[in-house]
């Protein structure tokens, strides 16, 4: 086998003809290792229950492949020896190559090459293969695929899409219309008749608009099979090249039906000079698309912005409010495209200070997202104060979007008991949370058991309120707990959490208890009797015992049956009766 | 060189990545300009136009391109062959060239930008590291995984899915350490946990039944579960279903009927209505998925938890025979879990697929109770339409409630075009009452 192999890239691309240290130190290499040091599927250890099964090693063959590529020096002879090793491969071979990533040269073009190299040979020797490939492994590149398939085999590849997913399907139908729109087209038609779910509708709008581009008519043929849901989709793309071709006739066709703007909505991608057009009708818009207009027509200022500004909106019939508002949509396009001309703008416009204050700081947000034109934006900035405001906004966002520093407990802890913590910053912080891993979080854990009772409390208050759903599960249980077994002196209620609710303890206690119970049930057992008894361990129990029994009814009957007595028959009695009060 | 020119030939990528790492400097040029003429699309056959032209010589590459939409290719295809001498060209050059060229040192040399990433100025790291995650890491996954959660990154699926062959124990482990950090950009802390598992249900299934079986049960434990009976579906449906009638629990019962019946719905579409019959019997809450927390007096709170599979069924079998589904439900009933009735749901789902086969059912009815709990599911979806002229044509067509409905429509149609709802109330057959009240709503709006 290896020596084939040897021989058949030697008589591919004539590149290892020559008698190189590397050619000679494969064949030693071989000599050497000898064996399969791959997986140990027949190992009687890895079998056992339980027990780990080792890693898969990489075969000798493709070690001693890449290794060879690599230790070219020339690239033009890496890229010859690439290519070769490319050709060579079976689509069987391909698929393992791309599944383990056994192309490990990363440095420089071979990689890329390879990859799309391997892709196009694959889908041309079994299209059928790849496709399905494809479809588990990179969807994007499954249309194309299946496209490929269906041009040679319509009938199987048609066949195949039976048994797919709906969902997925759509969109590989999308990206297949472009190659094949009739036969993407027959598969949709076999799709319909297998009940296309309303969860479908966004995918079949993107296949409808590749249809339209590639056969208009075909889509219209389609029209009278659709359910009626996806008939509005499919108007919509429709749309499209019809208000492209002839917008006053169409606009006012839209006008007439109440489900007009949805449409034009819809449609207004395909058309560039949309915006345009709809310019040139404002005088003549029906009152319920002005208001639409308005409140949904953010995308129509696209292409046209600077127009939509200057434009004649009173003259055009809309209120001044109206006028407003539709200016101030312009701008916020303009921030996005050319932030300085939006700041010009913003300062010469008629606007209220706060409205001014509102544009401003949405352009400093989006600028956030565009650092190479921040410079030139901040120079229409006066000098002073206004610049220095934006650049700390600036900075305030940089900071937001950087990953977050602190994963230390002890830091972590200093800041929410800060005597100073402003409002909002101990949310921010609990949220912080969520990123942490096990390690630290068992150790912000530990660290909280032994605070003084006076931090401890804030800490617990920080992990319950408004955002604790973010917060360590385990973290904020002991946090409920040890609020609920030192309660408020009633003299000085302090800042508790929540206090819509009539019992916040009780809300508290029950809703933690049915979310850990769907967790790790167990640990909410336990936690559960960790409660001071009273009227929230009543119903954190009884909660937890209702959900528990929803997914384990026999593990919930058990806990129950471990409960004192009194609770128990409490507990019971409250399933018995249908898990109400 | 001129059947190189077209697209279409299947093997055209092979052709030309054969032809160009031979072509002399005059032979990339001239190809280029005629391929550039014939094809207007950027595509991957270009790339090796300029991955070959860059490497003899990148002066005169980028300089054929400067300033057309070429231009980002040519630095690219630098930064691919030669990350060095590419950066500090580009950061002379000006900030959008080093975005460029960052882009394609980071598809070809991760090695590199992790070596020297204080390098890249600041605008252009991000560029540099998410290059990475365009191509599978196959040398070292797991570092590959590492260095894209540090730099706040999205972790590449290939990659993963290159670590789980390798180790799958191993890929679990790193995912139980670092899953949260890794979902940041899901919206949900398991999103990349599912994503593993996902793939090790299809991939390595023995080894996902191992860790399950190791697994304290739990939401963690069910949805390996799912994963495994889905599995389970594709190969033996009958030891499937089997499974699913011996199954204890409601939620997990009703979840794996209705996977089961789901695989068979296109042959046999009549189990789906007896199937979701009983899904509703073992679990009245199967359509929402709503966990109510109670308390001594009412309600404090409430979760969800979708019992998977039961909308897709009910997707369907709207789509087959919605009034059939309806006229099994009562009306007024309630969910003794909490959550919206089964009726609402249905005829919800129903308006939103076939709002006029909803409105033409509700018609024949005569029974006002059922056409009432009808019209208020065809009343909010053409809301939703923003179609207040039928909206309020149905409101006004209810025996109970009608003033409430009617009331709370023209609010919301008089925030959204006043003049129309005006119109609409001059001639609308109202009572006394009602024209005062709803009069006085658009007076309210008129002054703002």
């Amino acid at each position: 086998m290896k020596a084939a192999l040897f021989q058949s890239s030697v008589k591919i691309g004539g590149a290892l003809a020559f008698a190189g240290m590397a050619a000679f130190g494969w064949l030693l290499e071989a000599h050497r290792m000898g064996g399969n040091s791959g997986s140990s599927s027949t190992d009687p250890v890895a079998l056992m229950p339980g027990r780990r099964t080792k890693p898969q090693g990489t075969p000798e063959d493709v070690i001693r492949k890449v290794r060879a590529i690599r230790n070219l020096q020339d690239p033009v002879e890496r890229m010859r020896a690439t290519i070769a090793l490319a050709r060579s491969l079976s689509p069987g071979e391909i698929e393992r190559w791309l599944d383990h990533g056994w192309f490990t040269f990363h440095s420089g073009p071979e990689l890329i090459v390879f990859t799309n190299l391997v892709r196009e040979r694959w889908t041309n020797a079994d299209p059928a293969s790849y496709t399905r490939w494809s479809i588990a492994n990179q969807i994007s590149l499954a249309g194309g695929a299946w496209a490929d398939w269906a041009r040679k085999d319509p009938q199987a590849a048609l066949s195949f899409l039976k048994d797919q997913p709906i969902g997925s399907l759509i969109q590989l139908l999308s990206n297949a219309a472009e190659k094949e729109p009739a036969l993407a087209l027959e598969a949709y038609r076999n799709l319909l008749s297998r009940g296309v779910t309303a969860g479908t509708q966004n995918y079949s709008l993107s296949f409808f608009q590749q249809l339209v581009k590639k056969d208009p008519a075909a889509l219209e043929g389609l029209l009278s099979s659709l359910p009626p849901a996806l008939q509005t989709q499919a108007e919509m793309a429709l749309a499209g090249p019809k208000l492209a071709t002839s917008f006053s006739t169409e606009i006012r066709k839209l006008w007439e039906r109440p489900d007009g703007w949805q449409i034009f909505q819809g449609s207004m991608g395909y058309d560039p000079k949309t915006g345009e057009k709809l310019l040139s009708e404002l005088k003549n818009l029906p009152s319920s698309w002005r208001a639409s207009l308005i409140s949904y027509g953010y995308g129509v200022t696209t292409n046209n912005a600077l127009q939509w500004y200057q434009a004649d909106l009173d003259g055009a019939g809309f209120s001044a409010t109206q006028c407003r508002q539709l200016r101030s949509n312009a701008i916020q396009t303009l921030s996005n495209q050319n932030p300085g001309q939006a700041i010009d703008l913003i300062k010469s416009g008629d606007f209220s200070d706060q409205e001014r204050k509102g544009l401003m700081a949405n352009l400093i947000s989006m600028l956030s997202s565009y650092p190479d034109k921040t410079e030139a934006a901040l120079a229409k900035l006066d000098p002073g104060e206004e610049r220095q405001q934006a650049q700390t906004m600036l900075d305030q966002y940089a900071a937001l979007r950087s990953t977050p520093k602190t994963n230390n407990p002890s830091d972590w802890l200093e800041k929410v008991t800060a005597t100073d913590v402003p409002r909002g910053a101990g949310y921010s912080l609990v949220y912080a949370l969520r990123e942490w891993g096990p390690d630290e979080l068992g150790q912000l854990r530990e660290s909280f058991q032994t605070l003084p009772d006076d931090n401890r409390k804030k800490v617990a208050e920080a992990l319950v309120s408004g955002n604790g759903s973010y917060s360590d599960m385990g973290l904020r249980g002991d946090a409920i707990s040890y609020l609920l077994n030192h309660p408020d002196d009633p003299a000085q209620p302090g800042t508790r959490r929540n206090r819509t609710f009539r019992s916040p303890d009780l809300q508290l206690a029950s809703q933690y208890a049915v979310d850990l119970g769907r967790k790790d049930p167990a640990s909410a057992g336990s936690w559960v009797q960790s409660l001071p008894s009273g009227e929230a361990q009543n119903w954190a129990q009884k909660n937890l015992a209702s959900t528990w029994a929803q997914y384990d009814p026999d593990a919930a009957g058990r806990w129950v049956q471990s409960l004192p007595a009194g609770n128990r028959a409490e507990v019971q009695k409250y399933l018995d009766n249908g898990s109400k009060p | 060189m001129e059947d190189l020119l077209d697209p279409s030939i299947p093997d055209i990528y092979e052709r030309i990545a054969l032809w160009t790492v031979d072509a002399s400097e005059a032979d990339l040029a001239a190809f280029f300009s005629a391929y550039n003429k014939a094809n207007k699309d950027p595509s991957g056959e270009k790339d090796l136009i300029f991955i070959n032209w860059t490497r003899t010589n990148p002066a005169a590459a980028l300089a054929a391109v400067a300033g057309t939409n070429m231009e980002i290719t040519s630095w690219w295809a630098w930064g691919v062959n030669d990350p060095e001498a590419s950066l500090a060209a580009a950061i002379k050059a000006g900030p959008k060239f080093v975005s460029m060229v960052a882009w394609g040192i980071g598809q070809s040399n991760p090695q590199w930008v992790r070596d020297h990433l204080e390098e890249f100025p600041e605008i252009a790291r991000g560029n540099a590291v998410s290059g990475i995650s365009q191509w599978q890491d196959g040398q070292d996954p797991q570092g590959a995984l590492d260095f894209a959660i540090k730099n706040g990154q999205m972790i590449d699926e290939r990659t993963l899915r290159i670590f789980l062959n390798k180790d799958p124990w191993a890929a679990y482990e790193w995912m139980q350490k670092n899953g949260a950090r890794a979902s940041r950009y899901y919206g949900n802390q398991d999103g990349s946990m599912d994503l593993l598992l996902k793939n090790m249900a299809t991939s390595q299934p023995e080894v996902l039944q191992r860790i399950a079986d190791q697994t304290p049960p739990g939401d963690a434990k069910r949805k390996m579960n799912r994963l495994l009976f889905d599995q389970l579906v594709k190969t033996d449906p009958d030891a499937a279903l089997a499974q699913a009638n011996a199954t204890k629990g409601p939620r997990i019962a009703a979840e794996r009927l209705a996977a089961v019946s789901l695989s068979k719905i296109a042959a046999d579409p009549e189990q789906g209505f007896a199937t979701l019959n009983r899904i509703l019997e073992l679990c009245p809450g199967a359509l929402t998925g709503q966990i109510t927390t109670r308390g001594p007096n009412s309600s404090i709170g409430s979760s969800s938890d979708p019992v998977q599979g039961v909308s897709d069924l009910l997707n369907v079998l709207v789509a087959k025979d919605p009034a059939r589904l309806l006229e099994a439900q009562p009306p007024g009933g309630s969910d003794p879990s909490g959550g919206q009735p089964a009726f609402s749901i249905i005829a919800d789902t129903w308006a939103r697929s076939d709002l006029s086969g909803l409105a033409a059912w509700t018609n024949q009815q005569n029974d006002p109770k059922v056409h009432d709990a009808a019209a208020f599911n065809i009343i909010s979806q053409y809301q939703n339409q923003e179609d207040y002229a039928s909206a309020t044509q149905w409101a006004m067509s209810l025996e109970t409630n009608r003033s409430n409905s009617l009331n709370n429509l023209v609010q919301n149609w008089a925030s959204r075009d006043l003049p129309s709802c005006q119109q609409w109330l001059t001639t609308a057959d109202v009572t006394p009452e009602e024209r005062q009240t709803l009069g006085k709503v658009l007076e309210s709006y008129q002054s703002r």
